[in-house]
């Protein structure tokens, strides 16, 4: 792992949620990681906790104790606008379920990305460019209920992507997708690594999709029970 | 599937909660229809019958038959029928006979003294009569009860005071009636052996009251009929009376109408001396009040139809939001192979469940309004009058299963729809939006205009929805049917313009919108469908409510400036002064004699003035002249005159400012600047050219003349009716100018002499101690008008009271559905929307930005439609509060109407909205603060 960059790094980070019959420990002491310009998996069956894991790397959850660095900052110290502002500002998010926002078009969704990241260059433009990006471009005007999932998928990298964030997080994207759209979409991340130098992170159980990773952390039960780099 | 039920109700239990409210809000109004209704119909009809029997001093629930026999006329038949009818009518008509008294007469005939007593020689005109039931109803004052069995071939007989110094009878003093022969030919003989007097006051047995009975020599019944009655072949002359008690308090209000009916077929059928029954006084007072029932209970109906509807409404919007909550679940029972029928069932059974416990708590709670209702106004003088029975009937359980269904069928009908779904389609469809098929037909445009056409065309008919409101008819039901059409129908207009409006903003302020508010437009505007029904709650809320008050304030405040403006002050009256009319009439040549003339004797007037309370006193003399006309060459007018004392007038009348152009002590000033001077009312100006600084004549009923100087005009005066209505001989409203000269009351007192005059007084707030007074020193007078007492009897109209009463209900309930219902809304549509605030949180949107998104989304939603509701209520309150004002006004209307509205009322019902907004976007805050992102998203996952 020679000049490797690393974007991301956590140090022995505990999570845990209440539950029932007490504390439900989510995850128990996890070190990893994140290549900069790279595609890395978290790979693990559901409940191994890797959800979890990229909701903390991600800002969008605090973790119980240890920390996360991000560009060597520590999350866990940042307040709660700080964070907002990280989001906002160095982050995509692409979830599971398709969050398009319903009321807004494939082209609204991207521009409203920018508008809340505060984008000061052409936003018609770079959001066009982004949808083109995602083989979109054509299809800008259409509400999200009039897309596929795949597509809707598709505008919701477009999204992440828009406001030109270093990390973009990617929960199960292909999850609700049948293959053939899990590929378009995966195309879509290698292209983003490759071309753009983002670096994304991607959470999947699906096997099949590892061969285009650069990174892989494999969770189980909440630990790290695999890395490999390819 | 009851485990299911009852699950899937704990699990949606604010929203059951809320169905229950709308549901027994819902029985409860109606229900409180016909318990209301009943009520207090039962109380204005026992009212009307006690208010005849303190004005008129008679019991009015009698029947009475009578029967002529005549010797010379064979109509013992007749007698016989009466005598049998007599029994039966009281059930015939329909009214439950208490007690009944039979009066037996023979002709009057001389009656002479067998006593030896030198004053008594002339005889006395007299009869013998009998009455049942005479004993129990009478004290002796003297003497002793007859004997029902002659004695030596004497009746024994008794007779009234009256009667006994009438005729200047001694105890024991044996009367021959020597035109009466007894069958043996003998001349019949009565002994008075007793005096009598009624033993209670008030006894409806007295038909006509003992001291009336001056020349009866009252014997036994039973002799009587032995004796001096032939029902085969009559020999006396014999009147026969029977009357037949009732109950008036056991009226049901329900039976008035036949038992008016009989009673004239009665009435038309037995209408001859020999088989009379006589048009009995009750019947005036029933037909009236069947008049004020028709009028009461048509108004009362359509008064609570909005409130109906808007419940109906309510429970609609929130099982709507219900089933969408539930399509997923629905459509998921579907796919695993429940029928429809089992999913409808399901939810019927729901519908059951929740109308059975509104039904129950419904009723209690009708009962409990209406019991509210009927003793909330009760005022001082009238607590002691029965308060609201309220009974369970027929009718009552009717409007409550009435209630009952509608509300399950608008509950239920839904599922019928969405049960056939299943979860393929339940994708696919979910997020279409349709639209509803009346935007698609515009029925709300066609419904607005029919609405509109409706107003102008009662405006139109004005004066002959006038006549028909005092020749007693009711209320067109139409006029108020329009009035709910507009405000329905303008809310649908103004729902389908609030998305221009917004878009316009929209438009406007596009480029520099920031994000949060960008994606709020877009929000309001892309998500109409569903925002659309809460808003078209909340507008109607809103108008409803305002028109409600309008109406109400409006109907009182009117009535109660009409009775101040048409009595002048607070208390008016007329004395009875004490005249010289007796010495004339004793003087045989008055005729001939002028130096003698009717001369009054003036009391002292300041005898008011000096008590404590009394603030100030005006004389105010008023009569009629004739005016001359000669100006316009017709005949002379008769006009009314009022003659004041200006500065008394000025500091004692109720009048108020704007009526006239001027302030009235302007007017006063001018007047009372010269005796000479009068001001007459407009219509002289108008109809007949008078000019200020003309002359003018007129003469009082002896011809004397006057003449004045007309100094101005005026509009409107204390106690001046511009105008009077009357129904004209083809039925139609004719409409009658009516003349004023006001001039200066010295000036009339000194030509025409000091006749009686009214006296109006200012006092502190209570006439109590007039009354007192009054009575102290036993003062008569022959007019009095207490504006105060006045206005507590017009309060305390059944048709007032029931309409403030419902108006009130109406005003509390569509205050608590406003409540419930936005709550309700927006909560739901902010669960329902976690996952986008996820999504926006995730993408670095702040939580204020999102608040700020939805304080956005509620002035442009719920703002707005308040805004709307506030023009649609106050346009309909201007529109038809007049027209509906109509049908409150017992006379014609002295003074311009002008429609009320109390900004107390309008701060409640604005500040109940205001508080339930910010209540609800303090909920909406702590939800959204709450949101964890993390959370909110997986909520996506399902």
């Amino acid at each position: 792992m020679e000049n490797m960059e690393y974007v991301i790094e956590t140090h022995d980070i505990i999570q845990s949620f209440p539950v029932s019959d007490g504390e439900f420990i989510a995850l128990k002491g996890i070190n990893i990681s994140i290549p900069k310009g790279k595609l890395t998996i978290l790979k693990g069956r559901s409940g191994s906790g890797k959800t979890t894991l990229m909701n903390l790397l991600g800002a969008l959850d605090m973790p119980k104790s240890g920390t996360i660095t991000f560009d060597g900052n520590d999350i866990t110290a940042m307040t709660e606008s700080e964070r907002e502002k990280l989001r906002k500002n160095e982050i995509g998010f692409v979830f599971q379920s398709v969050a398009l926002i319903p009321i807004m078009t494939a082209y609204e969704n991207v521009e409203f990305a920018l508008r809340l990241a505060g984008y000061k260059g052409n936003r018609k433009e770079r959001a066009m460019q982004c949808l083109n990006l995602v083989g979109l471009g054509k299809r800008a005007g259409h509400m999200p209920q009039e897309l596929s999932g795949g597509e809707q998928q598709r505008v919701a990298i477009a999204r992440a992507i828009a406001h030109k964030p270093g990390v973009i997080f990617a929960d199960e994207p292909t999850a609700e997708l049948d293959s053939g759209s899990s590929v378009q979409v995966v195309k879509v991340f290698r292209d983003l690594v490759e071309k753009e130098g983002i670096t994304v992170v991607m959470t999947t159980h699906d096997t099949g999709l590892m061969g285009v990773a650069d990174m892989i952390y494999e969770l189980e039960d909440g630990e790290i029970v695999e890395s490999d780099e390819e | 599937m009851l485990s299911f039920l009852t699950q899937k109700l704990l699990h949606k239990k604010w929203m059951v909660v809320s169905l229950l409210i709308g549901n027994i809000l819902l029985v409860a109004i109606a229900v409180s229809n016909p318990m209301y209704k009943n009520a207090s119909l039962q109380r204005t009809l026992t009212k009307s019958f006690g208010d005849y029997i303190e004005k008129e001093g008679v019991y009015p629930g009698v029947i009475t038959l009578e029967s002529s026999m005549n010797r010379d006329q064979s109509n013992e038949a007749d007698y016989l029928i009466m005598s049998d009818l007599s029994q039966t009518i009281a059930d015939d008509i329909g009214v439950e006979s208490t007690d009944s008294v039979h009066l037996i007469e023979m002709l009057k005939s001389n009656a002479t003294s067998l006593m030896e007593r030198e004053d008594n020689t002339r005889g006395h005109t007299m009869r013998i009569a009998a009455m049942t039931g005479i004993d129990s109803h009478i004290k002796l004052l003297a003497g002793r009860m007859y004997e029902s069995t002659p004695k030596d071939g004497v009746i024994e007989a008794i007779v009234s005071q009256k009667a006994f110094t009438s005729a200047n009878l001694i105890l024991d003093e044996k009367m021959e009636f020597r035109e009466q022969l007894d069958a043996s030919g003998k001349p019949i003989v009565v002994k008075i052996v007793g005096v009598f007097t009624n033993s209670e006051s008030e006894d409806a047995y007295w038909v006509k009251s003992p001291s009336e009975y001056s020349t009866e020599c009252f014997i036994s019944p039973e002799l009587f009929e032995k004796n001096f009655i032939n029902t085969q072949k009559q020999v006396y002359n014999v009147e026969s009376f029977w009357h037949i008690f009732f109950d008036y308090t056991k009226l049901e209000p329900a039976d008035i109408k036949s038992i008016v009916r009989n009673t004239e077929y009665y009435n038309s059928v037995f209408n001859t001396k020999v088989a009379r029954v006589y048009e009995p006084v009750y019947l005036e007072i029933l037909k009236e009040f069947l008049l004020s029932q028709n009028k009461i209970v048509t108004t009362l109906l359509i008064l609570q139809v909005p409130v109906l509807v808007l419940l109906i409404a309510f429970i609609f919007m929130i099982s709507r939001q219900m089933l969408d909550l539930e399509q997923n679940e629905m459509a998921l029972l579907k796919s695993r192979g429940s029928s429809k029928m089992q999913i409808i069932s399901i939810y019927a059974l729901q519908s059951v469940i929740i109308t059975g416990i509104s039904m129950v708590i419904g009723l209690i709670l009708g009962a409990f309004l209406c019991k509210v209702l009927g003793s909330a106004n009760g005022f001082l003088e009238f607590v002691h009058r029965s308060s609201l029975k309220i009974r369970m009937d027929w009718q009552v359980i009717l409007y409550m299963l009435g209630a009952a269904l509608v509300s399950i069928a608008v509950m239920v009908l839904p599922v019928f729809k969405d049960a056939g779904v299943t979860i393929v389609n339940y994708k696919q469809q979910k997020n279409k939006e349709k639209k509803p098929l009346w935007r698609k037909v515009y029925l709300d445009v066609i419904l607005f205009a029919i609405s509109i056409y409706g107003l102008y065309s009662f405006n139109d008919r004005k004066d002959a929805l006038m006549t028909s409101m005092l020749s007693g008819e009711t209320v067109d039901p139409m006029l108020f049917l329009c009035a709910s059409l507009f405000i329905i129908s303008a809310g649908l207009v103004a729902l389908r313009l609030q998305p221009l409006l917004v878009k316009l903003v929209y438009f406007i302020t596009k480029r520099f919108l920031r994000p949060a508010m960008f994606a709020s437009f877009l929000q309001i505007l892309r998500s109409k469908g569903k925002q659309s029904f809460m808003m078209i709650f909340l507008m109607l809320t809103v108008a409803l409510g305002i028109y409600n008050t309008t109406v109400a304030r409006t109907i009182l405040s009117n009535a109660e400036k009409s009775i101040t403006y048409e009595n002048g002050a607070d208390v008016v009256f007329k004395e009875v002064w004490k005249d010289n009319s007796a010495f004339l009439s004793s003087t045989a040549n008055y005729e001939a004699d002028e130096n003698l003339e009717l001369t009054y004797t003036e009391p002292d007037y300041t005898r008011f003035e000096s008590l404590p309370e009394t603030v100030s006193v005006a004389r105010v003399f008023r009569s009629e002249v004739n005016a001359a006309t000669e100006a316009m060459g017709s005949d002379s007018l008769k006009v009314s005159l009022m003659a004041i004392d200006t500065k008394e007038f000025g500091e004692t009348i109720n009048f108020e400012d704007g009526l006239l152009p001027e302030h009235i002590n302007t007017y006063l000033n001018v007047l009372g600047a010269n005796k000479d001077s009068v001001l007459l009312s407009m219509n002289f100006h108008d109809l007949y050219g008078y000019k200020v600084g003309d002359k003018i004549t007129y003469s009082n009923e002896e011809g004397a003349r006057l003449e004045a100087v007309v100094y101005g005009f005026v509009d409107y005066w204390p106690g001046y009716n511009k105008e009077s209505y009357s129904i004209g001989e083809d039925g139609t409203l004719v409409k009658n100018d009516e003349h004023l000269i006001i001039a200066n009351i010295a000036k009339i007192q000194e030509e025409w002499g000091i006749t009686p005059y009214q006296l109006w007084i200012k006092t502190n707030g209570s006439s109590q101690y007039l009354y007192d007074y009054i009575e102290e020193n036993d003062i008569q007078f022959t007019e009095f008008y207490d504006s105060a007492q006045e206005k507590v009897e017009m309060r305390n109209n059944t048709l007032f009271q029931g309409t403030n009463g419902i108006l009130t209900m109406s005003f509390i309930v569509v205050l608590v559905l406003c409540c419930v219902g936005f709550l309700i809304y927006w909560i739901l549509s902010i669960k329902n929307r976690e996952l986008l605030f996820g999504v926006f949180r995730a993408m670095g949107m702040k939580k204020r930005e999102i608040l700020l998104m939805l304080v956005n989304e509620q002035i442009f939603s719920s703002g707005l439609s308040i805004l709307l509701g506030t023009i649609i209520g106050l346009s309909a309150s201007k529109l038809f509060v007049p027209l509906v004002q109509i049908f409150y006004s017992t006379t014609e209307q002295a003074i311009p109407l002008t429609v009320v509205s109390n900004n107390m009322d309008m701060v409640r019902l604005f500040g109940v909205i205001a508080f339930v907004i910010l209540v609800c976007m303090v909920i909406l805050g702590v939800i959204i603060s709450r949101i964890k992102i993390s959370q909110a998203l997986k909520l996506g996952e399902d």
